[in-house]
């Protein structure tokens, strides 16, 4: 094997074993012929603060009282790390201990039904229910069609894809340079989403199908889907779906005009889910964002062209295709996932012309709301006094926030912003790759000022020098994470500035500091 | 290349498409503030060298320029954005030392922003468990231009990013301390950490820094050099073309030979009847008396003189130092062949990689690597064989590495496992002396398959029926059968050289010294014009040359038979000219090779012998007949840098300047391309330069070079030899290092040759045979003892010994035996043995190994503890009279403990 094969599969090995010992990563290395320090940084970087029992502490888990559960653990004497996502964010607090996923209610764990994987096989939909309900039904038409870049025009007018990348994948199709990959993004590291797992455990062969339609469109070789590690029942069900479908493909006689597919796990860290960190794990590498440009479509994996498109819009593909040859209007039920002060957390599927009120009001909202996450903490908050607009792109984007993940967290008027913040923060100084110094010194530094905030040392001065720091991280980090972790603090502070003084003069509204 | 228009602090002006928009403030004489900046590498982590441009900040190292761009450097808002990240930057940083302090670049841009520098906290917690190097990690910034330095450059791959989050920090290894990780000791993250926290123990500012070329192996690498006090204090890499910036230990920690008490300052003449040897402890002054030049050089002509009268022109016989410069060496073969009058003279080639220029100079045309080193890049498939790279061309192995890590196909031919094959597809543990039959096997595998380039071998060789017949009886199976390598991995390696091209081939002295040296090489030619990877980038036939000059030495002359720019001392027109150029008849016989002048000296018939910086009774086979062949000699000159073991056979002993540290002059690397030699410091005591000491002595004879200084030779070279028809010191100083052949100054040197063609008309297909080893030697002598270096030492370590750094980090006078084998003979780890060749027996401690495979025993030539070259017998390659130091029988006998 190559250099680059051995490092690709010890990295595999590395990330479907969770080896973190160094006796075992020394064995790892002499089985691949790697260097030390080359298992050692990747060990390092997917397993950071790792334990067999982990606590979420991801904002809406935080909400719900991952504290009291650590709290428990720590009354028991049971070791543990923090860590941010374990997807169901829906019944947080989630711990995960070894391969089970618990939520703690009553002061007690409690497994999580959806996680057991008897449950997520009981949810499958296998093929032939599949085509019974309409899939592959326009399949082989699709594939006579002489141009098949409509599909993704029929995207960017859903609001699923944006007008720069449908540009970026047409140059892509058309590129001479082979092979070509399209990687199907499954990683969904952002805390309070679940829809993409969800997505694959139970439309899997939806998924695929939209996956093999696009391969086509985007003229590509070779399919790669890619998932978050945590997600082994999702892996499993696609796995299973690939044997199905394999079979199927043969008896059509089309196996061999489509690209391959494959599974691939990837590590868990947020920044994983970006999309040239993505590629950097699938190659074996640490998942840290690349510089731009070269963007991906121009060089991605292996150098080659690569689209990553996100499993939510790879999945609405085959409904869009059904659409569109049987004259219907092209329209999609977007996927929400509500989470936070909100009496019905879950999954929610609206057209994008709901209203975001009217969306909180069905997870049944509380009438005394402060603010609200739009499109997870990475977005942006937005202030209760805003939040009647329509969740189209047109009308997001003028708040400051991208929709893409569908995450929503409400919090109610007891919610203390500075102690929100801070936990938002020390999510992003655990999640920063470290690369960049502006991420990686500003959010520890961000994270420091909120908690000299929260104890009340601080002054208006710290408040001025957080404020270049965040401004700072925006305009100079080199990924999205920094940026980030910048603005979102800025948010907080033009939004709820007078919470943030009046803790400076030793003053909490929500009762949270200085009991 | 295009030419985009952009507006800079208000200035319209020109820059060059792709360029980054640093590069083009810098062409324009502004300053940017960088941290994490490397040459060659984007980085784009520290953010510090913002810029402002249409309104946003941007990285200025990585951004790109573009039409239509205002750029302001600084800007109010880009100031600010700086001064944020420097202060972040201050509130994570101390130093522990005022040094080290001196060495950051955080606080120096802090004092120029206004800011406090960062506090000196002298017990603040360091890691210094390596010798040469302290790691202090408060002082550290992640900036990782180390991690780049070690895992991406220099792909020792030591250092690495460990974690995540703002808590990310480096490490070594599995993040252990630095002493007692796989550090190989370039030194590389030392010359590129932006503020101290990896740093030289004991380092002090310098007075001035010199630029020149390593003194070391060929690899050509550029140097800067500390100087303080007349001392050299420190080196770093600088970037020359040949290494980019990096150095290895030799080149970064080795030079503390310059500053050497130990250093011949004075000519030395012997004492009337002391005998001729070993000193054994006596002070050299009890042996030797100081002279003066005058005194020394009087005595030398005198002697020469009384020779000549004596026995004529060919009892004189002289070995050139390949250290030393293209222009000292084209003295020495002037001197030698005018005022004297003989053609025996040579160079340390013979002894090395003559059988590879030889092999090349006949089929090719050129006697030298055919691609630049970096070109191996461009490679897809790689060929190393019978080279430890890793360790003997560190610097080049990081371009192999690092080719092999973008994907290449690497792989490694060599009885004994090397490092490299960490990073290689297949790595060949073939049995030692069977490579003819692993690449004729190839190579016939190769054309069974139709896999040949048909076009390139009709349109450029020769010779290539009567080579395709003589391949017959190298079948897959007898290949397998001979070189133990299984014959499907000789097929997928074939397969992989012949389809997946470009294709090179790198090669070192396991190939070349053996008996059928040159046979090897010509099946290696022989595979590269088959496939036509020949005269293209990402191809090529690249053996490795081991000293700074040794190309050189050839290219200028100094071999029997050779005069400079490979031209023929038998072709009458050629000695037309010369003899009109030097003003001179010259000699009307060809020369003998250095072994066969050892060999004549021994036999009475050479008289006297001038050996300058060569420790013949080291490195020469067969050490006794060395030591016997000097003493005889009616007289002998030794002209080096230290008093050697060679030294203490001579009459007289003259001291020299260091080439590389002392003098100003070329030297020409491994890639045909000439770089300077700049006078960093002043030679101790009345050393002086080689060629003045050649000039002087000819000047005693009666005859006049005309050399004032060392330009004055190089435009001689430049005027007597077409491949250098376009070279001077004052072109290479203006333009840097430059490839020969570049026949006029408007050629810009010829980065690959054959790429239009050959100049002897064809390539030619040689026709070779091989034999295997004779089953009566076999049984006798059961073991195959390869004699190579280690990485931290250099030949018989007459330059690296002085190093305390290079010193600790030696593997020992030890051979290197399997571990099955050790327990077949029942020793263990460190007895001592004897070893017994056919010519002589040594008393070595063995060292039980799993590098070297059954049958085949190592050890190096470094120490004067184990004269590892006393074992070999003068078994030489009949055209190159070149030693089989890579093939000596030997066995071993247990020794009865008392």
């Amino acid at each position: 094997m190559d250099y680059r094969a051995r490092l690709r599969e010890a990295s595999k090995e590395i990330i479907e074993r969770r080896i973190v010992s160094d006796d075992e990563l020394k064995k790892i290395a002499d089985k691949y012929g790697l260097p030390l320090s080359t298992v050692k940084t990747l060990s390092t970087f997917y397993f950071h603060d790792y334990s067999e029992v982990q606590v979420c502490m991801g904002l809406p888990c935080l909400l719900k009282g991952a504290r009291e559960a650590v709290k428990e653990l720590e009354r028991r004497g049971i070791k543990y790390s923090i860590t941010y996502c374990l997807g169901y964010c829906n019944r947080g607090p989630v711990v995960r201990m070894g391969d089970k996923y618990y939520t703690f209610i009553n002061d007690e764990f409690r497994e999580i039904e959806e996680s057991r994987n008897d449950y997520v096989q009981s949810q499958y939909e296998p093929l032939d229910r599949y085509i019974t309900r309409g899939g592959y039904k326009y399949f082989e038409k699709f594939l006579s069609e002489n141009n098949k870049l409509f599909i993704l025009e029929l995207l960017v007018k859903v609001g699923l894809l944006g007008g720069g990348a449908l540009s970026r994948f047409k140059t892509l199709a058309s590129s001479a340079n082979r092979p070509k990959y399209l990687i199907v993004n499954g990683h969904e590291g952002e805390p309070g989403g679940f829809k993409d797992r969800l997505i694959m455990e139970r439309n899997t062969h939806q998924m695929l199908e939209g996956a093999l339609l696009l391969s086509l469109a985007l003229n590509v070789d070779e399919v790669i889907i890619a998932v978050n590690e945590r997600f082994r029942n999702a892996k499993a069900m696609i796995e299973k779906a690939l044997s199905e479908l394999g079979q199927y493909l043969t008896s059509k006689g089309l196996l061999n005009k489509l690209p391959s597919i494959t599974v691939s796990l990837v590590g868990s860290p947020y920044i994983v889910g970006e999309e040239t960190a993505l590629i950097n794990s699938l190659e074996g590498n640490r998942g840290e964002p690349r510089l731009r440009p070269p963007d991906p479509t121009e060089a991605g994996l292996f150098g080659k062209p690569t689209a990553v498109i996100n499993v939510e819009v790879v999945a609405a593909v085959p409904i869009l295709l059904g659409n569109y040859y049987e004259g219907k209007e092209a329209v999609i039920e977007k996927y929400f996932c509500i989470t936070g002060d909100v009496d019905r957390p879950g999954l929610y599927r609206e057209k994008l012309t709901v209203g975001l009120d009217e969306l909180l009001a069905k997870a049944g909202v509380k009438e005394d709301i402060k603010a609200v996450f739009v499109g997870g903490i990475s977005s942006g908050l937005v202030h209760s006094s805003k939040i009647r607009v329509r969740l189209i792109p047109e009308e997001t984007r003028k708040l400051g926030v991208f929709l893409g993940p569908g995450v929503i967290i409400a919090l109610s008027n007891n919610r203390c912003i500075v102690d929100v913040m801070l936990e938002v923060e020390r999510f992003f100084s655990h999640e920063s790759c470290g690369r960049c110094e502006p991420c990686r010194l500003g959010t520890k530094e961000l994270v420091d000022v909120l908690e000299r905030i929260s104890a009340g040392k601080a002054s208006e001065e710290d408040l001025k020098w957080a404020e270049s720091v965040a401004r700072t991280m925006m305009e100079t980090s080199l990924c999205g994470l920094g940026m980030s972790a910048g603005k979102v603090f800025l948010d907080a502070l033009t939004q709820f500035r007078d919470e943030f003084e009046e803790h400076i003069k030793g003053v909490c509204r929500a009762g949270i500091h200085f009991r | 290349m295009g030419m985009v228009k952009v507006v800079l602090n208000g200035k319209e002006v020109e820059a060059v498409e792709g360029e980054t928009i640093l590069n083009l403030a810098r062409r324009y004489g502004i300053e940017i503030p960088t941290l994490c900046y490397y040459e060659g590498f984007a980085n784009g982590s520290c953010r510090i060298c913002v810029v402002e441009v249409n309104g946003r900040l941007m990285p200025s190292c990585i951004t790109k320029v573009s039409e239509g761009m205002k750029i302001e450097t600084e800007s109010a808002r880009a100031i600010e954005t700086r001064k944020t990240l420097l202060r972040l930057l201050l509130k994570n940083h101390t130093h522990r030392s005022k040094e080290e302090q001196m060495r950051c670049r955080v606080c120096e841009y802090a004092v120029k922003y206004g800011l406090e520098p960062a506090p000196v906290m002298p017990d603040v917690k360091v890691d210094d468990t390596h010798p040469a190097i302290v790691f202090n990690p408060s002082a550290c910034v992640m900036c990782r231009k180390c991690v780049i330095a070690c895992g991406i450059d220099q792909n020792n791959d030591v250092i690495a990013v460990i974690g995540r989050g703002s808590g990310t920090r480096v490490g070594f290894d599995l993040d252990t301390s630095m002493g007692m990780s796989s550090c190989v000791s370039c030194g590389a993250c030392v010359d590129a950490c932006p503020t101290g926290a990896l740093m030289e123990k004991g380092w002090v500012p310098a007075d001035k820094v010199v630029e020149t070329t390593c003194p070391y192996c060929g690899t050509g690498c550029q140097v800067e050099y500390g100087v303080k006090d007349g001392r050299v204090v420190w080196a770093r890499g600088a970037y020359g073309p040949a290494n980019e910036g990096k150095l290895c230990v030799k080149g970064k920690f080795g030079y503390h030979y310059v500053n050497s008490p130990e250093r011949i300052t004075k000519p030395l003449i012997r004492r009337p009847g002391i005998p001729k040897g070993p000193l054994n402890g006596r002070p050299i002054h009890e042996v030797f008396r100081e002279a003066t030049w005058d005194e020394a050089l009087d005595l030398i002509a005198s002697k020469i003189r009384e020779i000549l009268n004596k026995y004529g022109p060919a009892a004189i016989g002289g070995i050139m130092s390949d250290r030393s410069t293209n222009e000292s060496i084209y003295a020495f073969q002037r001197f030698m062949r005018c005022a004297i009058g003989t053609d025996s003279i040579d160079q340390s080639a013979t002894l090395c990689h003559e059988p590879s220029a030889w092999s090349l100079a006949t089929q090719l045309g050129f006697g030298a690597a055919t691609n630049p080193i970096r070109d191996v890049l461009n490679s897809r498939t790689i060929i190393v064989v019978g080279s430890n790279m890793n360790e003997t061309h560190p610097v080049i192995a990081a371009y192999v590495k690092r080719a092999a890590k973008q994907g290449a196909h690497l792989i490694i031919v060599n009885p004994i496992h090397t490092e490299l094959a960490r990073y290689a597809e297949y790595e060949l543990l073939i049995r030692p002396g069977t490579d003819v039959v692993l690449f004729s096997a190839m190579a016939r595998y190769i054309i069974d398959m139709g896999w040949y380039d048909k076009d390139f071998i009709s349109k450029y060789t020769e010779g290539f029926e009567d080579w395709i017949r003589s391949l017959g009886a190298f079948t897959l199976e007898f290949a397998e059968n001979v070189t133990r390598i299984p014959k499907d991995i000789i097929k997928e390696v074939a397969r992989l050289y012949a389809l997946e091209k470009p294709s090179m081939i790198m090669w070192t002295l396991g190939i070349t010294e053996h008996e059928n040296g040159t046979e090897n090489v010509s099946a290696l030619i022989n595979l590269a014009l088959l496939t036509g990877n020949v005269g293209k980038p990402g191809a090529g036939l690249m053996p490795l040359r081991g000293q700074n000059n040794v190309q050189g030495g050839a290219d200028v002359g100094c071999a029997p038979g050779r005069l400079p720019g490979y031209q023929s001392l038998t072709d009458p027109e050629v000695r037309r000219r010369f003899e009109e150029v030097w003003r001179c008849r010259l000699p009307s016989f060809v020369g003998f090779r250095s072994t066969e002048m050892i060999d004549m000296a021994r036999r009475g018939l050479i008289k006297m012998l001038y050996i300058v910086g060569e420790n013949s009774v080291r490195s020469h086979p067969d050490s006794k007949a060395v030591a016997e062949a000097l003493s005889k000699l009616e007289f002998l000159v030794v002209q080096d840098i230290f008093m050697t073991e060679t030294a203490e056979y001579a009459d007289v002993v003259l001291p020299a300047a260091s080439a590389a540290l002392e003098d100003y002059g070329t030297f020409t690397n491994t890639e045909r391309r000439l770089q300077l030699t700049r006078k960093v410091v002043d030679p101790p005591g009345e050393a002086k330069p080689d060629w003045w000491i050649f000039t002087e002595l000819a000047r005693r004879l009666g005859y006049d070079m005309g050399f004032r200084n060392s330009s004055d030779i190089m435009r001689e070279i430049s005027r007597v030899a077409t491949i250098f028809g376009g070279l001077s010191h004052e072109r290479i100083e203006r333009e840097g290092g430059i490839q020969w052949p570049a026949p006029n100054e408007k050629s810009p040197g010829t980065p690959i040759l054959y790429a239009n063609g050959f100049p002897r008309g064809r390539a030619k297909f040689r026709v070779i045979s091989w034999r295997g080893v004779d089953v009566v030697t076999e049984s006798l002598y059961p073991y195959v003892l390869i004699i190579g270096r280690e990485r931290a030492q250099y030949h018989t370590a007459t330059m690296t010994s002085k190093s305390p750094i290079l010193k600790v980090m030696w593997r020992g006078p030890i051979v290197e035996i399997n571990p099955e084998d050790a327990a077949r003979e029942g020793l263990e780890d460190g007895e001592t043995v004897k070893l017994v060749s056919p010519i002589n027996e040594l008393i070595v401690r063995i060292r039980v190994s799993s590098r070297v495979p059954r049958g085949v025993l190592f050890t190096t030539f470094h120490y004067p503890e184990l004269w590892a070259n006393a074992l070999v017998p003068a078994v030489l390659n009949p055209i190159t009279k070149t030693p089989a130091y890579k093939d000596t029988r030997v066995r071993i006998e247990k020794l009865v403990r008392t």
